[in-house]
């Protein structure tokens, strides 16, 4: 017997506590699918125009015709965070994927490729690491431009050392991993015992990683966006209507509020969910 | 299976030992990720669309004769082969020259003297005030019923927040509204409060995170058990065991962050207009001062490789088992 | 110092029960217990997990956590009733009227924290002394648990120490404050067995002295070395309760007897082998093993040095030692998974593993592998975490050569052969209890048709009446399917039952290899007298007479 009975057991998940996390992944879902809803057909959501200016209602403050307010041109910020939604997610999604799709090259490298590999797969994360994700990502604008394909290809990268390490992490614990071996004890070759347990095992988590990772990289790409290296100024974009919305922070806090609410809800959404998820995952259904 | 037991009469030594040779190991390392960092910058901006030479002459707008355009190029070896482009300004750097600005017409260093200081306050505020939230809000109310999950709730809210969002908005609040705080500059401490709590309200939140479960992981401990049933009251429990336990993730992290709070100075710096590395390390980026750039980014992996070096030693300061060392 | 007088501590619980709120109601933990404890005697509380024998030790001090509902119709310490105690005064009486001792040191101590530090915190929670008074105390009562050269020790960590000065170390900081009364939670369980009698002979030397010991246990042999009084427990209830002298000689209830019986020491000896086995070519020979491997410190160890034995067809080779003796590396390099230094060993009459200029490759060894299989301590680390019991049992009956078209039916066949019900088979083994997850670790095992089966420390997580069941099953499998065993255990209990042939290693080499009969009862080696000792020392169970044929 080694099982050691701690502080007799821990209490049980308390019953507010419960409905509490259930109501908050379900408003999660919610606004996720909302987003989705506004990112494919935004018209479905708001009548007006992201872009048409009506400079008689400049600067309205939130109330009844504008729930969000207008910007300095009289556009309706609401309007204009719901057409943002697409961009955003785009953004998010494709520079998640990019970001991910380079951590799994690296982390198969350096964990099935030997210790060699594993050692300059080491380095290269070392040396990625001394770049900070938005200096990173600043150096690439540098080299690419701006516009969307730049940004996803420069918060990708930039974001992709810190899930390189926590993939290459994970591919190097499931390979030495107590059922890993067992299966070479049955005889079982090595690409067999890759293709059905280092494989499924080390990625199944990046589900997880992936929908929190969304919420992340939209905020990056909102960074680089408020810098003015994503879409130039009346473009409905998050992150350009915050830098736009920073000029006129003293007389129009509204223009600056809510386009960064849509951020942090995304990002908080995804996070929510992520968990939700990797709690089903673990099978912690508690 | 257990190794065998560390010999008594000289844990000291073998710790300095362990400490010494984990320091050179760093150190080797470092130089290894400056000279990755220096190679991976020069290839960056030697790909870069644009010519440096038009930055060298002030920017698109100059429109210099082909003539000049000659000079320039000969006059800052532009016009040799990439390879020894590369090699000349590999054995410049590791002189410790770092050349010239192009856009600023003064030594890169010099712009380092006068911008860094700003910048190093500003991230070493933010990172005291995010532990001091952070450490606030685990202590008093891991494992307290629903003080405990709402500050939890909290936490994630707050490592959500995008830094420049919440820099407008603590401008807007705290500096528009209720003239608490100078909107801009870097005059005094009053200054540096505004963009140290942008920067350190996400961070504090993140730091709370890991040492929360770090510390809910240590509460769960046998040996707390143990001191419980010596006596001890839940404070010093939690103050003299349980909190140490909890700080190693939050010590690697912090590591980490320290990188990162250089990146996140950039929109900071622009928004409350304060002097330093961020901003300046944008303005270069945006005129192809291709110097100043390495310049920063090289002062940036130091800074990474010096925070490395910290927490290695914060390490093996909280948890005195040889520990192998941090991946 | 103030030493409240000793007839004044007697502990009085009278029907206790303890019950922590579930999802579907109130869940039960510990249902009506009743006992006195005085100074100067011992109370056992024996039972296998889940019994509530350590809820009920947490209850005595306090500390049984917020949600917990007790009810007693008693419970009281030398006339101060404890239900009613509020928490200031709870913790003044933990520590100095009633200590606590917890299983593996290594842990139950801090472990960033000298130990000197540990104890001294005892004495000031509870403002004893000053802080030179303190140091003193320290080193005096390390001295008093036994531990030479205290002024170093009490410097060290938990880690820099051995298992048994640790556990002192621990000791130590209960009875700083000199309490009346000790609660020793599995006090010895996860150590050596030499250190475990170590342990013993401390806890008796304070019952002589005057403290009223509260054992609790999962070995019945063990408390039974030290109680006065022993109460079984069973899923939270009282099975049986009474004079230890008399349980021992007529258990009443059939539980009891079950826990005794299956006490490993209490298992028959193996019969003789068959002398035909002798005669039979070895299936597996190794010769002069030793391997080095880098510790965690980057520091070069030789962990197996010059280890050889032969294991011959249908026959158990037992594998002992204490932990670190290099058992676990010997099982790995047999597997082939650790590279030795030097040494090779022959499976099959063909190299299995070799060392010098031309190695055996994995890619040879592969095709042979499914003649060896292998059974772990842990099973559940062995199993893929997304796979069912289906799908553990098919992939192995594929490293073993059968057509997916007979899967189904060989599936009922094994999960039938280790009596387990069919319909577990679409079970995830996280699911399944710690007895059910071994049998289909042995299932997978059999299903390749070994010749060989590594079995590293297979009982040694379990419950002693299961591991009684694992045993017999294996031991079984064996007689029908004719398998050799090469099977490790730091248990002699274990070891006697099931082996026929034991090599004894220690520091990683073999000190003594022989028939288990033999060895085991004329052992040669100080160390194996030592290590047989122990174990008797250990159980006040008379081992019983070695019956005729296996039961």
């Amino acid at each position: 017997m080694t099982s050691i009975p701690f502080a007799g057991r821990r209490p049980p998940a308390l019953s507010w506590r419960l409905p509490i996390r259930h109501a908050g992944v379900a408003l999660a879902l919610l606004y996720l699918v909302l987003l989705t809803g506004a990112a494919i057909v935004p018209h479905a959501f708001t009548h007006a125009d992201p872009l048409a200016i009506a400079p008689r209602d400049a600067f309205h403050p939130p109330g009844w015709q504008h729930p969000f307010g207008t910007d300095q041109s009289g556009r309706d910020i609401l309007t204009r965070v719901i057409y943002g939604a697409r961009q955003s997610l785009l953004l998010g999604g494709g520079a998640i994927t990019l970001s991910l799709s380079i951590a799994i090259v690296l982390a198969l490298v350096g964990g099935l490729g030997g210790p060699m590999a594993a050692q300059g797969v080491r380095w290269l994360l070392d040396v990625l690491f001394a770049f900070p994700t938005l200096v990173l990502a600043l150096l690439f604008t540098a080299t690419l431009g701006t516009g969307v394909g730049p940004l996803i290809v420069a918060v990708g990268v930039g974001s992709a050392a810190g899930y390189a390490r926590m993939v290459f992490g994970q591919v190097l614990s499931v390979r030495r991993a107590g059922y890993v071996e067992a299966a070479r004890a049955l005889g079982h070759g090595p690409l067999r015992i890759i293709r059905r347990h280092i494989l499924p095992n080390a990625f199944r988590p990046l589900v997880v990683t992936a929908t929190m990772g969304v919420g992340q990289t939209i905020v990056w790409s909102a960074a680089l966006s408020f810098l003015g290296l994503g879409a130039p100024p009346p473009a409905a974009e998050w992150g350009t209507m915050l830098s736009m919305g920073r000029d006129f922070v003293a007389e129009a806090w509204w223009m600056t509020l809510f386009p960064g609410l849509a951020i942090v809800l995304t990002m908080l959404s995804t996070t929510t969910a992520g968990r939700a998820l990797q709690r089903r995952i673990e099978g912690r259904a508690a | 299976m257990t190794g065998p037991i560390v010999s008594p009469e000289r844990p000291a030594r073998g710790r300095i030992c362990l400490l010494a040779r984990r320091a050179a190991l760093r150190v080797g390392g470092g130089v290894l990720v400056l000279f990755a960092a220096a190679t991976l910058t020069f290839a960056a901006l030697h790909l870069t669309p644009g010519d440096p030479v038009t930055a060298i002459l002030g920017g698109p707008s100059a429109d210099p004769t082909p003539e000049t355009i000659a000079a320039a190029r000969r006059e800052y070896g532009l016009d040799r082969p990439l390879p020894v482009q590369y090699g000349l300004y590999i054995a410049r750097l590791a002189q410790g020259n770092l050349g010239q600005s192009f856009s600023q017409h003064m030594p890169v260093l010099a712009v380092l003297r006068t911008q860094a200081p700003p910048t190093l306050e500003l991230m070493l505020a933010a990172l005291a005030l995010a532990w001091i939230l952070a450490l606030a809000s685990v202590l008093l109310t891991a494992r307290r019923g629903p003080a405990g999950a709402v500050a939890s709730v909290i936490e994630t809210i707050g490592a959500g927040l995008p830094q420049f969002w919440l820099g407008i908005l603590l401008l807007w609040a705290l500096a528009f509204e209720l003239r608490l705080f100078p909107p801009a500059g870097n005059a005094g401490p009053l200054s540096l409060v505004l963009p140290a709590l942008s920067l350190a309200i996400p961070l504090g939140g993140f730091i709370a995170q890991v040492t929360r479960e770090s510390f809910d992981l240590a509460l769960d401990q046998p040996f707390i058990l143990s001191a419980r049933a010596r006596g001890l009251g839940d404070r010093a429990v939690r103050l003299r065991h349980a909190l140490r336990h909890a700080l190693l993730p939050g010590i690697s992290l912090s590591a980490w962050a320290i990188g990162a709070l250089v990146g996140n100075a950039v929109p900071i710096e622009t928004i409350f207009s304060r002097k330093g590395l961020g901003r300046e390390l944008f303005l270069a980026v945006a005129t192809h001062d291709m110097p100043l750039v390495t310049g920063i980014v090289l002062f940036i992996a130091v800074i990474y490789i010096l925070a490395g070096l910290a927490a290695d030693t914060l390490y093996v300061l909280v948890d005195p088992r040889m520990k192998a060392p941090r991946s | 110092m103030t030493v409240p007088p000793r007839d004044d501590a007697t502990l009085v619980v009278e029907r206790l029960s303890v019950a922590f709120p579930g999802r579907g109601g109130d869940e039960v933990a510990v249902r009506d217990i009743s006992f006195t404890l005085r100074p100067g005697r011992v109370v056992a509380l024996v039972g296998e997990s889940g019994s509530g024998k350590s809820v009920t030790a947490r209850t005595l001090i306090g500390l049984a956590g917020p949600n917990a509902r007790i009810s007693a119709s008693r419970l009281s310490l030398g006339g101060r009733d404890l239900l009613s105690l509020p928490p200031r005064a709870w913790r003044d009486l933990r520590g100095r009227d009633i200590g606590m001792v917890l299983q593996d040191a290594l842990v139950a101590l801090d472990p960033l924290r000298p130990v000197g530090h540990e104890i001294a915190e005892a004495l000031a929670a509870h403002g004893w002394g000053t802080r030179d008074s303190r140091r003193r105390r320290v080193q005096d009562l390390l001295g008093q648990v036994g531990i030479p050269d205290p002024a170093l020790r009490a410097r060290q960590r938990s880690d820099e120490l051995s298992g048994g000065l640790r556990q002192r170390a621990l000791i130590a900081s209960a009875i700083a404050m000199d309490p009346p009364l000790l609660i020793a939670d599995e006090p010895t369980t996860a150590l050596d067995p030499s250190v475990q009698a170590q342990i013993l002979d401390l806890l008796a030397t304070l019952r002589d002295r005057g403290t009223g010991l509260l054992i609790i246990s999962h070995d019945l042999g063990f408390v039974a070395r030290l109680a006065d009084e022993i109460v079984v427990l069973r899923h939270g209830g009282v099975v049986e309760q009474g004079d230890t002298r008399r349980i021992l000689a007529h258990p009443d209830h059939p539980y009891t007897r079950a826990l005794l019986d299956a006490a490993p020491g209490r298992q028959p000896r193996r019969p003789a082998p068959p002398a035909t086995g002798d005669r039979a070519p070895p299936l597996l020979t190794a010769h002069g093993l030793s391997i080095t491997m880098r510790g965690p410190d980057h520091v070069d160890r030789r962990i197996v040095e010059d280890v050889g034995f032969a294991l011959h067809p249908g026959r158990t080779l037992g594998l002992i030692g204490e932990s670190g003796s290099g058992k676990t590396t010997t099982a790995r390099m047999v597997m082939g998974f650790a590279r030795p230094d030097s040494g090779d060993i022959a499976f099959l009459d063909a190299p299995w593993v070799t060392t010098g200029r031309h190695p055996v490759a994995e890619r040879e060894r592969r095709a042979r592998r499914h003649a060896m299989a292998m059974i772990y301590q842990d099973p559940l680390g062995s199993f893929d975490p997304r796979w069912t019991v289906r799908e553990i049992l098919s992939d192995a009956l594929t490293a073993g050569g059968q057509p997916g078209t007979t899967h189904d039916h060989a599936i009922t066949a094994l999960l039938e052969r280790v009596r387990l019900p069919a319909a577990l088979a679409g079970r995830l083994p996280r699911t399944l209890s710690g007895g059910q997850r071994q049998r289909v670790a042995i299932a997978r095992a059999v299903a390749v048709r070994p010749a060989v089966i590594v079995c590293d420390e297979p009982v040694s997580a379990l419950d002693v009446s299961v591991q009684a069941q694992v045993l017999g099953l294996l031991d079984e499998l064996q007689r029908d399917l004719g398998v050799a065993y090469l099977f490790i255990s730091h248990d002699l209990g274990v070891i006697r039952q099931m082996c026929d042939d034991v090599l004894v290693m220690r520091h990683g080499r073999i000190v003594e290899a022989g028939p288990a009969g033999e060895v085991l009862s004329a052992p040669r080696h100080p160390f194996t007298r030592t290590l047989v000792a122990a174990a008797d020392h250990l159980s006040a169970l008379p081992p019983s007479a070695p019956r005729i044929g296996a039961s």
